[in-house]
């Protein structure tokens, strides 16, 4: 699950042609380079238990549990499931994503509202399109989601360095309004690991060009010498002073996962 | 359904009773895993300033649900309702109780007012087949893809005007049912059949009255409303496909009921003064539903439409509905980072075959029409609903404002709500609002008396509740 939420919310598109430059005295390609930070290696199947704490100014908190389920297929398409335990105001609301790896496919995603006991595609429910806040907090469901590559220019923007890691800071800019719509951002910059090629940090422009959020990856670590995942997500808010913490309490990789839990059926029903 | 009716049916064979003593039986019967309590508790407190006294509602609503599982295969939910009004009991001089044995319910009235009632609102067991869900018991079943208004969602009866309440869970009244809905592959949709062997018609306000005819005018008598038999002919039954096309969902249904709504069967007894007597009646309905929700440029589209073949296809009865076609149209589109939504809607209605009480030739289906156009919804061959709602989730979705606006163009009435929710902390919340009624035709004219809205101008009220979620 650390994976995929990494990959799913973090993971950029490729550009198509990459020239190679220097950062910190070595040369890099950032074809290369978006191409392992895509296609980090990932669980088949992992089952995991999440917290979303909102925390606003004042530091209020506001504390959501989460069961997720997740699987990768063998053609790369990734599908999460969350479902959400408490409190009791968003007890039994569902979440499931599917990204399929085949540019030609669209993306899904459904939400399951208790309250109107009704099933909706995400992007054709109003308050609840992709731009909407994921259930009250910092995240968007466009952030949930992954980004499509055809939808963004990515340049390489120079170097950088936080706790003595290196860094290649690659700026993404959507190529038309319809994308700013879409995901709610005109630009995107991300800090790219240039050792294990991981997203450690990403800043979110509104359309008019003003930074407007910070996500922060926190104690990242490699599992079973394969997996890069991560104890939690922060995504701060510049403009209201809030943020919003997706804890991973609990991950356990599987062998595999029943398709099940991947199903609208799942999220109207909850088994 | 008035509590006269409530006491009728407590006398009648109770098949709902039998129902869930099965599903009782089957829960018990088996090992529960994963049991799970929820529920409401919400203090709220409604005034009318127009009336004395103004606060019309002092008291607590809630619900308790038990659910889970058996195993993979099964699982149930089992839920009550409770409402309780103290308003006005102190002052109450005659308390009566009564059961409804067709709903599961007791209840106690004070005055004739509603004092407090409890009621079973769901029990049901569902059991999986493959890719087949059958449920079986009293539930709610939420049909269309339009944002509140929507047409094709008649499976349950509702609570209308008879209770004070803030959400449409609490105005859907459960109905016993067998309920299979197969999913399709890929999540492309689902197949759903409804069965439904009991009718349940809205709980509505009482019309019965005794109007004593003077000279040469006839005595009118309007009867109290009451349940269908329960009987083979009065079964209902529905059929609904849902297909999830990447942006676009659509869905198309049929379902075959008893009018939620009374029609009347008129009897004329003759003597030295005649007496002219309405009984309601609930004739079959088919209705056709076909409904959609699309994204587009940023915006989101939403419409449903139903068709509904009444008895009186031809119009020739005054105390019948006609068939009518009812639809909406909705188109939102969000701001501000998408924590405003502003949504504006159309939202006609057209009544076949329709004829105004002057097409009636003869006298008396002229009086009926005249009388119960009040009632039947079909005042108008034309009504267009045109709605404006700005909606707002601030602060985390901690603040939620709400302005609706909705006018009719032939009843020239319109309806206005605002209301404010605050979420106190995790599970509490704060609600506050408003309902106003009002009219675009001087005081005075009788074609106030057929509006939805401004038949009601004298009931504009205001809430506040803190509900407790657990």
């Amino acid at each position: 699950m650390k994976g995929r939420l990494l990959s799913m919310a973090l993971i950029s598109a490729l550009i198509t042609v990459g020239p190679a430059l220097t950062l910190f005295g070595q040369e890099i390609n950032l074809d290369a380079l978006l191409e392992r930070n895509e296609n980090q290696i990932r669980p088949t199947a992992t089952e995991g238990d999440m917290k979303m704490i909102i925390v606003n100014k004042a530091g209020q908190e506001r504390v959501r549990e989460i069961k997720a389920y997740s699987k990768t297929e063998a053609d790369d398409t990734s599908k999460q499931s969350l479902i959400f335990l408490s409190p009791a105001d968003v007890r039994d609301t569902r979440f499931l994503t599917i990204d399929y790896k085949d540019p030609s496919k669209d993306d899904e995603q459904y939400i399951y509202i208790p309250a109107l006991r009704k099933v909706r595609t995400i992007g054709t429910s109003g308050g609840e399109s992709k731009t909407g806040a994921f259930l009250g907090s910092d995240f968007t469901f466009a952030d949930i989601g992954a980004l499509d590559r055809k939808d963004f220019t990515v340049k390489l923007i120079g170097p950088d360095t936080m706790d003595g890691i290196k860094y290649a800071k690659v700026e993404y800019t959507a190529k038309s309004p319809q994308v700013i719509k879409n995901y709610g951002y005109s630009k995107i910059v991300r800090w790219i690991n240039l050792e294990n090629a991981t997203t450690k940090q990403s800043e979110y422009y509104d359309a008019s060009g003003k930074l407007v959020k910070r996500l922060v990856i926190q104690n990242q670590r490699l599992v079973d010498g394969k997996y890069w995942q991560f104890d939690a997500m922060e995504m701060q808010n510049l403009e209201t002073g809030g943020k919003t913490i997706w804890q991973f309490v609990k991950t356990t990789i599987l062998p595999t996962i029943d398709d099940k839990y991947f199903t609208v059926r799942f999220i109207e029903r909850g088994r | 359904m008035n509590r006269n009716v409530q006491h009728s049916i407590k006398r009648g064979f109770s098949v709902p009773l039998m129902g869930l003593a099965l599903l009782l039986g089957i829960a018990l019967g088996a090992q529960a895993q994963d049991l799970k309590l929820s529920g409401t508790i919400i203090p709220s407190a409604f005034a009318i300033p127009s009336q004395d006294p103004a606060l019309v509602f002092a008291g607590l609503r809630g619900t308790g649900a038990l659910e889970g599982y058996f195993g993979d295969a099964v699982s149930y939910r089992f839920s009550a309702e409770t409402y309780i009004n103290a308003s006005g009991l102190a002052e109450s001089s005659s308390w009566q109780s009564s059961t409804d044995t067709r709903l599961l319910s007791a209840s106690l009235w004070g005055n004739n007012r509603l004092g407090g009632t409890v009621e079973l609102k769901e029990a049901w067991v569902e059991a999986s087949l493959g890719g087949l869900d059958l449920r079986i018991g009293k539930q709610l079943v939420a049909w269309g893809l339009a944002d509140g208004n929507n047409p094709t969602d008649t499976i349950n009866a509702r609570h209308q005007g008879t209770r004070y309440t803030t959400t449409l869970d609490e105005q859907k009244i459960a109905s016993w049912m067998l309920n299979g809905t197969y999913y399709l592959p890929n999540n492309l949709g689902t197949l759903q059949a409804l069965l439904l062997p009991i009718s349940i018609p809205n709980d509505l306000p009482s019309i019965a009255k005794t109007i004593k005819g003077i000279g040469f005018a006839p005595t009118i008598v309007i009867k109290e409303d009451a349940y269908p038999d329960i009987s083979l002919e009065n079964m209902e039954g529905g059929l609904r496909s849902l297909w999830y096309l990447g942006n676009l969902s659509v869905s198309g249904s049929y379902f075959t009921y008893l009018d939620r709504y009374p029609d009347f069967a008129v009897s004329v007894a003759g003597g030295p003064t005649t007496t002219i007597t309405y009984t309601p009646v609930h004739n079959r309905i088919h209705q056709f539903g076909l409904d959609a929700a699309y994204a587009v440029a940023g915006y989101d589209i939403r419409s449903e439409w139903a068709v509904s073949l009444t008895k009186d296809m031809e119009g020739a009865s005054p105390a019948e509905k006609n068939p009518y076609l009812q639809g909406v149209l909705q188109v939102s589109r969000s701001f501000i980072n998408s924590t405003t939504t502003l949504s504006l809607a159309w939202a006609p209605r057209y009544v076949l075959n329709y004829k105004a009480p002057e097409d009636y030739t003869n006298p008396s289906d002229q009086q009926a029409a005249t009388m119960l156009r009040q009632y039947d919804g079909q005042a108008y061959q034309w009504e267009n609903g045109l709605s404006l709602r700005l909606a707002g989730k601030y602060l985390n979705e901690t603040l939620q404002p709400e302005l609706l606006f909705l006018a009719e163009t032939s009843a020239k009435d319109w309806l206005g709500t605002a209301s404010v929710s605050y979420l106190l902390a995790d599970g509490i919340s704060l609600k506050g609002g408003t309902v106003q009624y009002g009219s675009f035709l001087p005081v005075g004219d009788a074609n106030r008396d057929l509006g939805t809205f401004s038949k009601s101008i004298d009931k504009d009220y205001y809430y506040i509740e803190v509900k407790f979620a657990f």
